[in-house]
């Protein structure tokens, strides 16, 4: 488990790593945590999601530039590179901006005459270090264009509970998911109370859970016109985009983690707590120790329970004033002075994502207990809009528990087979905090 | 580093900024957007979006209900050109023959 077996380079240093770890996850275990710097003050910057929703990890990989270094697994011979930073994020001239200017307003100044914007327009560019052309082609083969009668938008629990509601149903189905199929239930470690699908740790119902190869595509659904599905895929003869019309959509596309509004929230180091999850839990790397874990709900509370049985020391803190740490974190101000850290655990919540939702044309509401905004829908999982289904923490129910009950109904309401009951049965077995209850009861009624 | 509270690390929008250009009268969700450019970068609001509706509803007492959300525009991941170009719809609306001119 623990083998480095395989090299890859980073600005040109060779380091060990483990096949198909992701990028962002290989450099951080040889604790580099800077992995790029920011386009205007160039801060140092490190990945923060590790799910493909921060800026943390984008980096140039054997020629081709933005490539999100927590999306991509690492392979022997891998060039990485630094892609903003000059010569590299670490050694970066640049980083004196941060120091200079107080505060710039990029979008207002230097905007008249045009002679000063244009002059400033190159410089700026070539200072924030994006736009270097590919040196490498990437290899592309033509999609697919594929009629089925159900698809699913997504394989975490919700997904993956779908997709097994649909099969005991016959219906004809297809999933994607671009990670792995599993997607909370991969940093899970605790035992899971799945229903009909039994109890167990989170990794091995995903197992359980995992569809054959004929019925998913291991790719990300990159957007929704109207009732088509645009999926993006490598496949063994390069990258192709696939084209999916279903009868009818169940989006189960999770969630994005929150950061946390304090000074220093984006030091190399500061991580949301279900990136913190993921580190440890799944690709078995701490994220540091000791560890400060900010202000814990119910996702911070999980890691520092975790971080305990790995024997890491965590120092919970309430209250802070700032992080510390240049380029990376260092510890945490507080009111009673300093404590010290090598990371630091936010966790400031999760909120559906709402992309695919509003594509599909699913209205939405705020409700601040399930993570602010989140899309109109019934317990069954159906929305206002005729054959889209939401489920799972794209709908707000962010527990594993919640997430498989919410997405076996909509597999069930799509299939023809509707379920009974769901309301009650989700709220009693999905684990919600009374808030979260009353917020879901306001959400179900105004759908 | 300097101390800064970030919003939006893709563009390095702080508080501050959000703060400043409420002041300036910018307290609907798209034009905030359009002159501090939070929610414009490549996480295309998926790390900044709630943090920034939040501090909205905060600074100027607005119903978040009220304040809304942004455009989602596909695609919603980083998708190269040439792999869209290699998809077989990319071609439905070429013209059967090219105009010389
Ligand atoms: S996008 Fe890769 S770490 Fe956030």
């Amino acid at each position: 488990m623990t083998e480095e077996r395989i090299t890859i380079h980073w600005d040109g240093e060779p380091l060990p790593a483990r096949q198909g770890d992701p990028i962002a996850v290989a450099l951080y275990r040889q604790g580099i945590k800077v992995q790029t710097r920011s386009i205007k003050y160039h801060r140092a910057r490190g990945p923060q999601c590790f799910t493909g929703d921060c800026p943390g990890c984008m980096v140039r990989i054997d020629g081709i530039p933005n490539v999100r270094g927590c999306q991509t697994g690492a392979q022997d011979g891998m060039r990485i590179e630094s892609q903003i930073g000059t010569p590299t994020a670490k050694n970066d001239i640049f980083r004196i901006v941060d120091r200079l200017f107080e505060h710039f307003d990029h979008e207002r100044r230097f905007v008249r005459p045009r002679i000063v914007r244009e002059t400033y327009q190159a410089i700026a560019r070539r200072m924030a270090g994006f736009g270097t052309q590919p040196t490498d082609s990437i290899t592309t083969t033509s999609g697919e264009q594929i009629e089925t009668g159900i698809f699913i938008a997504g394989g975490g629990p919700a997904g993956l509970a779908a997709y097994n509601a649909v099969r005991d149903a016959n219906a004809n189905v297809l999933i994607a998911d671009a990670d792995g199929f599993g997607g909370q239930l991969l940093h899970t470690p605790r035992s899971v109370d799945a229903g009909p699908h039994g109890e167990h740790p989170g990794p091995r119902l995903a197992q359980n859970l995992a569809p054959p190869e004929r019925e998913r595509i291991d790719g990300t659904v990159v957007g929704i016109w109207d009732d088509i599905a645009a999926v993006l895929e490598e496949t063994p003869d390069g990258w192709a985009i696939h084209t999916i019309k279903p009868d009818t959509m169940i989006i189960a596309n999770g969630a994005s983690e929150n950061p946390a509004m304090i000074d220093g929230n984006d030091r190399p180091g500061v991580l949301g707590a279900r990136a913190a999850r993921i580190l440890l839990n799944r690709y078995r790397t701490p994220p540091g120790d000791p560890l400060i874990v900010l202000d814990p709900y119910r996702e911070g509370q999980a890691f520092a329970q975790e971080a305990q049985d790995h024997g890491l020391t965590v120092r919970i803190v309430d209250e802070a004033i700032r992080i510390t740490g240049d380029p990376a974190v260092t510890g945490v101000d507080t009111p009673n002075g300093h404590v010290q850290a090598t990371a630091v655990i936010t966790d400031s919540g999760l909120t559906p994502s709402p992309e695919l939702g509003r594509q599909a044309g699913i209205p939405y509401t705020y409700e601040e207990a399930l993570g602010g905004r989140t899309p109109l829908h019934r317990p069954d999982g159906s929305t206002p809009i005729p054959r889209v289904l939401i489920a799972g923490s794209a709908a707000g129910h962010h527990t594993p528990e919640a997430a498989i009950r919410s997405g076996r109904w909509a597999g069930q309401t799509a299939a023809g087979t509707p379920p009974k009951a769901a309301a009650q049965t989700l709220l009693s077995e999905g684990r919600f905090e009374d808030d979260e209850e009353g917020a879901l009861r306001r959400v179900w009624r105004t759908a | 580093m300097k101390d800064r509270t970030l919003v939006c690390p893709c563009e390095d929008v702080t508080t501050h900024d959000i703060r400043e250009a409420i002041d300036l009268g910018y307290i609907a969700l798209e034009p905030l957007k359009r002159v501090t450019a939070v929610t414009t970068g490549p996480c295309q609001g998926k790390w900044c979006l709630s943090a920034t509706i939040a501090l909205l509803a905060e600074e100027t007492g607005q119903d978040p209900e009220a304040i809304g959300g942004i455009t989602h525009r596909q695609p919603v991941r980083g998708v190269p050109l040439a792999v869209l170009a290699e998809h077989p719809l990319a071609h439905d609306d070429e013209p059967e023959e090219e105009d010389p001119s």
